[in-house]
């Protein structure tokens, strides 16, 4: 589970590879807003994206403690960031629970302790949302 | 007469010489009878000295009696002259008794040439000596007024500074009461002053007491916020362990995360491990959770530090300012002690004066007081002065009309004057008509006289003539007609009586309400017949200045 | 110097990035303005570039590609990434326009440090 904006959002375990926090982020000139910056992972560069952004989340609650989620996307070794407000915690999620249709990145969404989750899938990274 | 009276005595004296003469011849002729007889020769001694004493006898006789009868011829005609002359005197002494000089020089011839001599220069040295007297007296007349006037004026301004001699002897008693009650005043204030300096000093006492109180207040105050800043900075620190506690516990929940991450990557192997990683974020949930309780406690306790802080900021600033103001209070009051002190002597050093200014004010009044006395008396004497002034005026004025009542060739002779203008009329032949024109140019000729007139030897009032200077639109006055009579009236009586001028008392003019006398000349013809009466109103003060 | 390997290291606006050497034609320090420490930079295929700040030429950095999910947010001149001095670096591809950024017109005329206006 991570806040992105004022959504939470639901991210499948399997396509998260790390969750870091206070990673410096870089300006990556002429990118769009989508872009929250480059970093550097263990001698390697990441590109960093804004999963509020990403999702049009509106503005929430200032983050204390922002993490940097790595993810895989659907290229093979490919990883980047998507930066978030805070992770919470591992839920299981129960596929008959989410609703849909999804939109873009969001497949839809769950129910989860009376609060209203967003789902992603994110495989749809880098298509049009 | 004095030339009869020589030669008479020269005849006398001619006489008793011839008579001595005879005498001594007898002597000698009877010294030589008694030497004949001693001779012895008796009867020529007697014979002879009868003889001699028939011739001595006869001659004196006959001397003598020629003589006497010369002395009788003359004595007689010395008689005879004197009785005219004796005539004359008397005429002359009446005109002098009537005061007419002019008339009195006249017609002495029948006097003895000598006689008539020193009686006109008598007569020119008692006109010149009135002339003299007459202009002194008029001098006098002059000063007199003059003094008389001024004298007034004196005596009025002496007068009015008496008056302001009493409003400032009124004022200077006001100001000492004034002074006095300043004193008074002063020394009330002084009294009070020294009563707000004592209670000066019992505030500033109060003040140095409440200062003191305030300087400890302000310590225990700067010491509790010692305290608090010391409170709040273990807060501080505290919430920094809690912060760095919270992040421990979140890069634990991360931690946890990626264990459970690496967990479902190991698959089955990573079971157990996927336990110990809830577990891990279990933990860093509760560590999460108590960090939030702390946080919560410590927000109260921050809280209630920083109410504390808050309340002992303002109390310490307000003890400051509490402080601050009873420093100036503190100040003040001892400017204020200062000032009472200084207000106390002020006020004794007004009294003071007031009390010098009051004794110098009794001082200056009892001196105004005799110098009003001083212009009182010299008012009395001023009107005094002018009275008697007053009096040497008028009795100036006395000697001028004495003056005038002498006739004397002289323009200052009113009777000589008028008389010259009466005789002028008197020898016309043409009666009275032009008689107005006549005193119309009497009164331009005379600017003393208000009023001119004529009436008839019966009285009756002829013309007049009224002096527009004197007159209001030229009306005689209202007492005056003519054709009325005023045969009856003093000034008409008195030149029928004595057919000379007459002067009057001084009275009041009916024309001017001035002073005023009139001068009155008889009018004779030719002929010795009084045809009339010439009179004029003459303004006593308008003369005194010609 | 378009035979030379290795890259030039440059910052701008914020940014690191690195071009190739063999894509340099000329390299001009500019005077202006006072106190900066701009360069200008031809390319090869006659880009003008100005760079903030050059910092390096070094022969090597390992190039890792640019995430494909992320193409298409950023400008196509960029070619991939890479790390210098632990830092992440913005490869410049040769033959694409650089970005905007590198191209815009200065509010000042620019001189190089002979005082000749660029």
């Amino acid at each position: 589970m991570a806040r992105a904006g004022d959504h939470w959002c639901a991210l499948p375990l399997t396509q998260v590879r790390r969750v870091m926090t206070a990673l410096k982020l870089h300006p990556l000139p002429g990118a769009s807003e989508q872009v929250a910056g480059l970093a550097e992972v263990d001698g390697e560069p990441l590109v960093v994206l804004s999963l509020e952004r990403l999702i049009h989340a509106p503005a929430g609650p200032a983050s204390e403690y922002p993490v940097t989620l790595l993810v895989r996307t659907r290229e093979p070794g490919e990883v980047v960031g998507l930066a978030a407000a805070e992770a919470g915690d591992i839920v299981r999620l129960d596929e008959a629970t989410i609703i849909g249709p999804g939109r873009g990145l969001i497949r839809g969404e769950a129910r989860i302790r009376d609060n209203l989750i967003q789902v992603l899938d994110l495989a749809k990274l880098g298509e049009e949302l | 007469m004095a030339m009869k009276s020589d030669e008479t005595a020269e005849i006398l004296e001619q006489q008793i010489r011839l008579g001595l003469a005879f005498a001594g011849g007898w002597v000698l002729l009877s010294l030589a009878a008694a030497i004949a007889i001693w001779a012895g020769r008796t009867s020529e001694a007697a014979v002879g000295s009868v003889l001699a004493s028939a011739a001595l006898l006869v001659g004196y006789v006959v001397a003598v009696r020629g003589r006497q009868r010369r002395l009788a011829a003359r004595l007689q005609a010395a008689k005879t002259a004197a009785a005219g002359g004796e005539q004359a005197l008397l005429e002359f002494l009446h005109k002098l008794h009537l005061g007419d000089l002019v008339i009195a020089a006249r017609d002495l011839e029948q006097l003895a040439p000598a006689l008539m001599r020193a009686i006109q220069q008598a007569i020119g040295a008692l006109t010149a000596h009135i002339q003299r007297i007459q202009e002194r007296s008029r001098e006098v007349a002059v000063i007199g007024g003059e003094v008389h006037s001024t004298s007034t004026e004196l005596a009025s301004g002496f007068s009015e500074q008496s008056a302001a001699v009493v409003e400032i002897t009124a004022t200077i008693e006001e100001l000492a009461r004034t002074a006095a009650q300043i004193s008074q005043n002063a020394e009330h204030q002084a009294e009070l002053a020294d009563l707000a300096e004592a209670e000066g000093n019992t505030g500033a006492e109060a003040v140095q007491a409440a200062v003191l109180g305030l300087n400890g207040l302000s310590e225990r105050i700067t010491g509790i916020a010692a305290r608090t800043d010391s409170l709040g900075s273990h807060s501080k620190e505290i919430y920094r362990i809690l912060d760095l506690i919270n992040e421990i516990a979140h890069d634990t929940h991360i931690l946890s995360l990626n264990a459970a991450i690496e967990a479902e990557t190991a698959g089955e192997h990573g079971r157990r491990f996927a336990v110990v990683a809830e577990e891990v974020r279990l933990l860093a949930h509760r560590a999460r959770e108590s960090v939030q309780s702390v946080r919560v406690h410590l927000e109260e306790f921050s809280g209630a530090i920083r109410s504390t802080v808050v309340a002992t900021e303002e109390g310490s600033k307000e003890a400051s300012q509490v402080l601050k103001q009873a420093r100036s209070a503190q100040g003040a009051i001892e400017e204020l002690r200062g000032a009472l002190g200084a207000t106390s002597v002020a006020a004794q050093e007004i009294s003071l004066a007031t009390k010098e200014q009051r004794t110098a004010s009794d001082q200056v009044a009892v001196t105004i007081k005799e110098v009003r006395e001083v212009i009182q008396r010299m008012a009395d004497g001023l009107r005094n002065f002018s009275i008697t002034a007053r009096n040497l005026n008028e009795t100036a004025l006395a000697i001028q009309l004495v003056i005038q009542a002498f006739r004397f060739a002289s323009a200052r002779s009113l009777k000589h004057t008028f008389q010259q203008r009466a005789d002028e009329m008197g020898a016309r032949t043409s009666g009275w008509e032009g008689i107005d024109a006549d005193l119309e140019d009497i009164l331009s000729a005379c600017a003393y006289l208000e009023f001119c007139y004529l009436a008839d030897s019966e009285g009756t009032l002829l013309a007049t003539a009224v002096s527009p200077e004197w007159s209001r639109g030229g009306r005689a006055p209202a007492d005056i007609e003519v054709g009325k009579n005023y045969a009856d009236r003093p000034w008409f009586k008195t030149v029928q009586q004595t057919h000379s001028a007459t002067i009057t008392p001084i009275y009041e003019s009916l024309q001017t309400s001035e002073q005023c006398f009139s001068v009155v000349v008889p009018i004779i013809s030719p002929d010795g017949r009084q045809l009339g009466v010439l009179g004029a109103d003459v303004n006593l003060t308008s003369w005194i200045k010609i | 110097m378009s035979h030379l390997e290795g890259w030039l290291l440059l910052r701008r606006d914020g940014g690191l990035w690195a071009i190739r050497r063999s894509a340099l034609r000329e390299l001009r320090t500019l005077r202006h303005p006072p106190g900066a420490n701009r360069s200008r930079i031809e390319l090869v295929s006659g880009e003008m570039l100005t760079a903030d700040e050059l910092l390096a030429m070094i022969p090597r950095l390992a190039e890792h590609p640019f995430p494909q999910c992320a193409r298409r947010y950023c400008d196509p001149s960029v070619h991939g990434l890479s790390v210098w001095n632990e830092q992440p670096v913005i490869l410049l591809a040769t033959g694409v326009p650089p970005p905007a950024c590198f191209g815009r017109t200065p509010q000042t005329p620019e001189k190089d440090i002979h005082g000749d206006e660029i």
